[in-house]
């Protein structure tokens, strides 16, 4: 882990293991779901805000997630809410890649 | 100024209205529900023991939309000459286009003893009260009826402590779905001390003033603090029929669009009959949580003038014992259900295929996979279908190569 200026970049995977269209859950105290859209990786809250799914687990289309309990969709480039059940949005973290490591830039 | 009313301010009617705003409606919108409660999600009445209600939209958001919500009003009838809702207390609303998604009533048992205290069904947020009350009152509890909603309450006493029996009339739980998946049910559930009386129905209640005992039909007496009747649901049709507006035996028929025979009344949800693509045998009702926000949202549509068909796979699921199940589809007891080879009674995907068409799929537990393999829902198995129940072939990859043909 290292800082600069107030961004706490963390390793959370290789590149190879977020296939496009898949999820990939950071498991922590406060899990991270991390997506490939078309190349370029997002990372937002894993949990859905409607229940207790993890959104790594969700059903990618583009750059949609669709949580795999009772379909709310999110937008995983702004963590926006775009159907019910579920009706808050889910926070998002930047994300960057250095070589084959993926980091996101979470809260300590 | 044009007025909607829409009566039943749960999944179809709260949809509807936010779908009607968001396709440019700009009349008036009046949501009437005889439950005082701001709307809010029936699905875990049966699967919390707390009391707290889920809403189904954040607070202020019938404010924002400006939808007008009336709640704790009862719709007691309706003149269809003036287009008049009649509400408590002589107060009436006078409307111009009208939504019935007045839903399913919990049907209770007619045998004597039905109408002593702690004789219960689960349907609303006052029910869930009740039913929270008596659970914290200790068993023993005796659930009428295998179905989900039976198998999710009888799950919820099981895992506070209570003495729990089910009584189902059919030879498993599940009866509607195959036998492996409601004999699993009976597995997973007996597995937590859960007992079952199988093939049996209830012939009378006994007690002084609350219920004490169930005696069944071939005299077995089952002592009982509290009872849960869930054994189906009847639609509420009333106000249709007192408008005139045709129903079947399922319900208030309506077309893909959700238009009744009366040009401006609709209806959407549980009460409605629907002709949808997936009920092989005809209209019916389709009793989901999915469908009935879905439904909503396309009738809200096609109310709004952007006329929508409601066609999307149904989709239902259950929580038991901190187990999921999930079902994508509508399977008939003919087809043939094809389980993952990784299947256990805590554990399983599977697969129902008709005239060699995936037509539904099912798992527990499998969130991720079940998200998945509802991509295959109305493909052609073509040279997979081996492949489907081989373990060695990788779900995903296999997925992967269906859905592109
Ligand atoms: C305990 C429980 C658990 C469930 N769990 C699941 C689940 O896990 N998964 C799933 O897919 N589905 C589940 N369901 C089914 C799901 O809740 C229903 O499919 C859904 O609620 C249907 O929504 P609806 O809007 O059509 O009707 P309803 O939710 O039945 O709402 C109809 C509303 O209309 C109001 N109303 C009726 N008549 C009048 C009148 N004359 N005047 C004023 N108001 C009126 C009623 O008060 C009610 O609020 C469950 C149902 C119950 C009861
Ligand atoms: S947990 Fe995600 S939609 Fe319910």
């Amino acid at each position: 882990m290292e800082c600069e200026d107030h961004v706490t970049w963390t390793k959370a995977c290789g590149t190879s293991d977020i296939e496009k269209g898949e999820g990939f859950q950071l498991d922590r105290e406060h899990p991270i779901a991390l997506f490939n859209v078309d190349g370029e990786y997002f990372a937002i809250d894993d949990t859905c805000t409607h229940d207790e799914s993890s959104l790594a687990d969700g059903y990618v289309d583009g750059d949609v997630v669709e949580c795999a309990w009772h379909f709310a969709k999110f937008c995983i480039k702004t963590g926006e809410v775009l159907s019910l059940p579920a009706t808050c949005p889910v926070a998002t973290y930047a994300v960057k890649v250095e070589g084959d490591d993926v980091f996101v830039d979470l809260p300590d | 100024m044009q007025h909607s009313a829409i009566v039943g301010a749960s999944a179809a009617g709260v949809s509807a209205a936010i779908a009607m705003r968001s396709h440019g409606y700009d009349g008036r919108i009046t949501v009437i529900d005889r439950d005082p409660h701001p709307p809010y999600e029936r699905p875990p009445l049966s699967k919390l023991a707390d009391r707290t209600l889920r809403p189904i939209a954040p607070p202020g958001r019938f404010a924002e939309l400006d939808i007008e919500l009336r709640l704790g009003i009862e719709v007691h009838g309706v003149d269809p000459v003036s287009r008049t809702l009649h509400l408590d207390a002589s107060d009436s609303l006078r409307v111009d286009a009208l939504l019935l998604s007045t839903g399913v009533a919990a049907r209770r048992l007619t045998v004597p003893g039905s109408s002593l205290s702690h004789v219960l069904v689960l349907r609303d947020a006052s029910d869930a009260a009740l039913l929270a009350d008596r659970l914290s009152a200790g068993g023993p509890l005796v659930v009428v009826g295998a179905g989900f909603i039976g198998l999710e309450i009888a799950a919820l006493a099981r895992e506070r402590g209570l003495d729990v029996t089910v009584v189902e009339v059919g030879a498993r739980p599940l009866q509607n779905l195959d036998e492996r998946i409601g004999l699993r049910a009976l597995e997973l559930h007996q597995d937590r001390g859960v007992r079952f009386v199988l093939g049996r129905t209830v012939e009378r209640f006994e007690g002084v003033g609350a219920v004490e005992e169930v005696v069944l039909d071939d005299g077995t007496r089952i002592p009982a603090a509290t009872v849960v009747v869930g054994v189906g649901v009847e639609p509420r049709t009333e106000l249709a029929r007192a408008i005139g507006v045709r129903t079947d035996g399922q319900g208030i028929a309506v077309d893909a669009y959700g238009r009744t025979d009366v040009s401006w009344v609709y209806a959407a949800g549980d009460v409605a009959s629907q002709p949808h693509p997936q009920l092989v045998a005809g209209p019916g009702r389709i009793e989901h949580w999915d469908v009935a926000l879905k439904h909503g949202t396309a009738v809200g549509a096609t109310m709004a003038g952007h006329p929508t068909a409601f066609t999307e796979t149904p989709y239902v699921w259950s929580d038991q014992f901190g187990l999921t199940f999930q079902m994508f589809g509508r399977p008939r007891t003919t087809d043939e259900l094809v389980m993952r080879p990784d299947s256990t009674s805590k554990s399983y995907l599977g697969f129902w295929l008709r005239d060699e068409v995936v037509v539904a799929v099912c798992g527990l537990d499998r969130p991720r996979d079940v998200g998945a393999a509802r991509r295959l829902v109305q493909l052609p198995v073509g040279a997979h279908r081996d492949a489907l129940a081989d373990g060695g072939i990788e779900l995903r990859a296999l997925i992967k190569t269906m859905t592109r043909g």
